[in-house]
């Protein structure tokens, strides 16, 4: 896989989704746990990877690192997932988070660093799968809109 | 009249307030948008488009000999720091303030109404000027914005009663368990002025920093008897009153604690 790139700023991350409808008038960014109907699950199954210890696969896998979690926390929240099917969420050995979508032929794996680095492999069922790095939210998103055939 | 000690805490949970006014539409057109923000622009040096609050027509007068257009527009009008908004339409003016990061101290409505009424002058007089007329007020409002962090005094939404006393459990006799989320949108009438009490509690994420929070945002709206100043303060107050009062009937002493109510 390519070298990693990291976000330049997590909090200074680009708005791409906010939860506030256009009659809204509050200022402060928030997203409704309820929406898609998968977060508040999703959310839960990222916490429950704090719990992790030292060598929880049996090959020396690193615990997941607080920063991971926030991060991947962040990053579901400003994107645009109300179609999106859940994910599949796991630890990486190396102390991230992966996150996996797969619909029809279209499959995406999501890396989350601790360092905020986003690292991604597409793969279209009977091509080859294509690395990358996810610079910034929109390149999140654009491999999400990809997911959907948007 | 004795004055009313309203509930204070040291550390509140509140992460923005606004306090705003509705009034009868002016015929305010895009160039006022600019015009205006040409008179705070000092003070508030960005700005952010919107869709406006309420019902928005696009009007578009196709067959008269200058084709008309109406657009409806809000427009936010932003401070350097990030901690303070106008925001304009043609029929609403609000000024918001919220916390730039999460140690910010808290501002209080004292310090904040000054600064409310100071920008609604300038607003007012800029309609003057504008030969806009002077807004007439048709209704106040006053909003806090709560958000209560997971972990901090609540664990998960089978303990929202820890927070709202009044609060079921929301559990079934056998097939349903504990619920996985509960919102709530409450409404109760204050008793002049045709006032509403308007309470919504919203499990959110915080996108500042991803953490999992209950928002609680409770808002007092009343219509005042004339747009004169010193009945549009007595309805902030009214409005403010209401929304402190209604915050601590509803909470629990437990979280009361946490707060450090004084």
């Amino acid at each position: 896989m390519a070298q990693a790139l990291q976000f330049p700023n997590l909090f200074g991350l680009e708005r791409s989704r906010q939860d506030q409808d256009s009659d809204s008038r509050q200022w402060s960014g928030v997203r409704s746990l309820q929406s898609p109907a998968w977060l508040k699950e999703t959310y839960d199954r990222i916490s429950s990877l704090k719990t992790l210890e030292e060598n929880w696969d049996s090959y020396g896998g690193l615990p997941v690192a607080d920063g991971a979690i926030s991060i991947t926390r962040v990053v579901l929240s400003k994107l645009d997932i109300e179609e999106m099917p859940k994910p599949h969420v796991a630890p990486l050995p190396d102390g991230g988070i992966g996150l996996h979508w797969r619909l029809v032929d279209r499959d995406l794996e999501i890396e989350v660093e601790s360092n905020g680095a986003i690292h991604f492999l597409r793969t279209t069922v009977g091509q080859d799968s294509m690395p990358g790095d996810a610079r910034s939210l929109k390149d999140v998103q654009d491999l999400l809109d990809w997911v959907l055939g948007k | 009249m004795p004055q009313r000690t309203l509930p204070d805490y040291d550390n509140p949970p509140a992460q923005e307030t606004w306090m705003a006014f509705a009034f009868v539409p002016l015929s305010w057109s895009v160039p006022h948008f600019g015009a205006f923000w040409n008179e705070v622009r000092t003070d508030y040096p960005k700005f952010e488009v919107h869709p406006p609050i309420g019902e928005a027509n696009f009007e578009f007068n196709g067959l008269s000999p200058q084709a008309i257009v109406k657009l409806p527009v809000r427009c936010w009008f932003i401070n350097e720091e990030s901690n303070r908004l106008i925001q304009v339409q043609n029929n609403r003016f609000f000024h918001n303030w919220r916390r730039p990061n999460l140690d910010a101290p808290y501002l209080h409505y004292a310090e904040l109404k000054p600064v409310f009424e100071r920008e609604w002058g300038r607003f007012r007089d800029f309609a003057n000027r504008y030969e806009l007329g002077a807004p007439n007020v048709l209704s106040c409002e006053v909003s806090y914005i709560n958000h209560l962090d997971k972990g901090v005094g609540w664990d998960s939404f089978s303990d929202l009663s820890r927070i709202f006393p009044s609060v079921g459990r929301f559990e079934g006799r056998s097939l349903l368990k504990k619920p996985e989320t509960i919102s709530a949108n409450v409404s109760y009438v204050m008793p002049s002025n045709e006032g509403r009490l308007h309470v919504v509690i919203q499990p959110a994420i915080r996108q500042l920093d991803g953490k999992e929070i209950i928002q609680l945002a409770i808002t007092g709206s009343c219509r005042p008897a004339s747009s004169e100043t010193a009945e549009l303060a007595r309805c902030l107050d009214f409005c403010r009153d209401w929304v402190v009062r209604g915050f601590d009937e509803l909470t629990s002493d437990e979280m009361h604690k946490i707060w450090r109510k004084k």
